[in-house]
């Protein structure tokens, strides 16, 4: 009985796993299938051919267009957000304060709720189906919350450390870069990585402002609901493919940053 | 450290003398280095929300005459939407449905019973379970649309398995559209919830819980007396944080349903894209926008106030 006990949340928790792992069984197994269809079945010649022939067709452009985005979004977020993250956290006024809760308050705000003025603003603009204008406003998004995360690993760098460079003539700017940035270096790739993640995986705001050569994985992705005449494997294939940089992002910071990879303990404070 | 430190009160007098003489210039300082956060956030943040607002008082449309000539007609879309037939408080219902099931059943609480459950296995369960469930998280929201589309869609492994279960055979996005999608988005978003909260549990003092066992409280008295207590800021901030993703969530149900049949899955992101984009009334979807920013708004506010009773916003020093 105590056995039982002792082993119960194991065995549940295991369950769990289990229904969890589901949804990606028919996934894996049908893109190394050579026509692998909606029901999953064993056997099937195994193939790795749907593979390399996402990587030498069209579908490797959406890819491209993909890390355009995102790794654009994340290099401007990050560098953006870790230099406004300084003064926010080392100078003391009211001003500040509000600005903080200025930022929050955005962190707050659903994105998809401004998207048809942006829309109007981009056609206006001349901005529409440029991938560069996009990582703009993807950016802005981004920034409430990465500014705030860098102000948090900016808080625990002691200030003693900086005041030492003051007197040795360093600026303000000299002790940013000198001091804080490399202390806080696995911050910021928390932030990049959180950053990078989101906006690899965003669709509705590409969906709506980019079109046709311009759109990236996520917008190709959809076209394939509903077709019943598709390749499934082939798709299978190019699902992984694209689900792949942010699981491999996240296991290498976790790794790295530590077990307690502060993405939810910044949200806590 | 290579640095040296200061004697406190040496870097305390050293504080004050560059206070006083170099308060302009740290100002100076200071707004260049938050200059490029205040343009892009006001370029493409700040002026769509305000032009959210202004553009919800005209008849703009994508197409047609007034796409390119609109004028002010004041509250009228306000008024269409907010008169009886036109979708929205179905939208509401619906977008309160997605909230209750997938959000506060399918999140919170599933995501705190398994913190709950994980603290009790071996690390090797721990490690496996946990990952599978995190990596459900990481997968772009598109991929899990398509996976959970493609497994309860006509002859999908998991409509077939169903069915072998005895359950009558459906398709079930056609069937049971809202039971669907909130599914995946258990399924997808479980993880976050889950991870807060098993960081709050192990924050807990095991003492603490051993001390309550030691006075004869069973497991259920130490869950809802001491764990939950202790845990209440953390639900909070995990409620507040995922009505706000779950209203902000878009992809997942129109990738899956399209809103559809008919208007069974529109919540009201949906129902926003349906009026700007595929009914070309944009100012009107606008004036739905409105009422999401507002609840958002609502929410965000509730967050700080939130955030300040727990003193997160201030800077640790």
């Amino acid at each position: 009985m105590g056995l039982v006990r002792r082993n119960l949340p194991a065995g549940v928790m295991s369950l769990i796993g289990a229904a969890f792992l589901l949804p990606f069984v028919w996934l894996v197994v049908v893109a190394f299938q050579a026509h692998g269809t909606l029901q999953l079945s064993g056997g099937g010649s195994f193939t790795i051919s749907h593979f390399t022939s996402v990587l030498h067709g069209g579908l490797l452009s959406a890819l491209g267009n993909s890390l355009y985005l995102a790794g654009g979004t994340t290099v401007a977020t990050t560098v953006i957000g870790v230099l406004a993250a300084y003064p926010l956290s080392r100078f003391r006024s009211r001003t500040q304060r509000y600005f903080i809760y200025v930022l929050v308050f955005l962190t707050g705000l659903p994105v998809i709720a401004i998207i048809i003025p942006t829309y109007d603003f981009f056609v206006a603009a001349g901005f529409i189906n440029s991938k560069f204008w996009t990582v703009w406003f993807m950016t802005a998004t981004a920034l409430p919350f990465g500014t705030w995360i860098a102000c948090s690993f900016i808080d625990a760098v002691p200030r003693e450390l900086e005041e030492a460079s003051w007197i040795d003539g360093m600026s303000r700017w000299g002790s940013l870069l000198r001091i804080v940035v490399p202390l806080i270096v696995p911050g910021m790739c928390v932030v990049a990585v959180y950053t990078f993640v989101n906006a690899w995986g965003e669709f509705f705001i590409p969906f709506i402002l980019l079109q046709s050569q311009n759109a990236p994985a996520s917008v190709t992705m959809y076209s394939y609901f509903g077709q019943y005449d598709i390749n499934y494997s082939e798709v299978a294939a190019f699902a992984l493919l694209y689900s792949l940089p942010p699981v491999v992002l996240y296991l290498i910071v976790t790794r790295w940053v530590g077990q307690g990879f502060a993405l939810t303990g910044a949200i806590k404070g | 450290m290579t640095t040296g430190t200061l004697h406190p009160r040496r870097a305390a007098a050293l504080r004050a003398r560059l206070s006083v003489r170099g308060a302009s210039a740290r100002r100076l300082t200071g707004i260049t280095m938050t200059a490029p956060l205040i343009v892009v956030v006001l370029a493409f943040l700040g002026w769509p929300i305000v032009w959210t607002l202004a553009l919800s008082l005209t008849n703009k449309a994508i197409t047609g005459p007034t796409a390119l000539h609109s004028s002010f007609i004041g509250l009228a879309n306000y008024k269409e939407l907010f008169a009886s037939g036109s979708g929205l408080v179905h939208s509401i219902l619906l977008s309160l449905y997605y909230l209750v099931a997938s959000a506060y059943i399918g999140q919170a609480l599933f995501g705190f019973v398994i913190a709950y459950l994980m603290r009790r296995c071996p690390y090797r369960v721990r490690a496996v379970v946990g990952s599978i469930i995190v990596v459900s998280w990481l997968v772009p929201e598109i991929i899990a649309a398509w996976m959970w589309f493609t497994l309860l869609s006509d002859g999908g492994t998991l409509a077939q398995a169903l069915h072998g279960a005895g359950i009558g055979y459906q398709t079930w996005l056609i069937s049971h559209p809202m039971i669907s999608v909130s599914l995946a988005n258990s399924w997808r978003g479980v993880a976050f919830s889950y991870l807060l909260f098993s960081a709050a549990l192990s924050d807990i003092p095991t003492d603490l819980i051993e001390a309550a066992q030691v006075d004869g409280a069973n497991s259920w008295r130490r869950l809802s007396r001491i764990i939950v207590p202790m845990l209440s800021a953390t639900i909070l901030v995990d409620l507040v944080l995922i009505t706000l993703g779950t209203l902000n969530d878009f992809t997942l149900i129109f990738a899956m349903t399209g809103g559809g049949p008919g208007t069974d899955s529109t919540v009201l992101s949906v129902f926003m894209y349906q009026q700007a984009f595929a009914s070309f009334q944009l100012a009107y979807g606008t004036a739905i926008a409105v009422v999401l920013l507002v609840v958002g708004a609502i929410f965000a506010v509730a967050y700080i106030r939130i955030l300040r009773r727990q003193g997160a916003l201030e800077v640790v020093r």
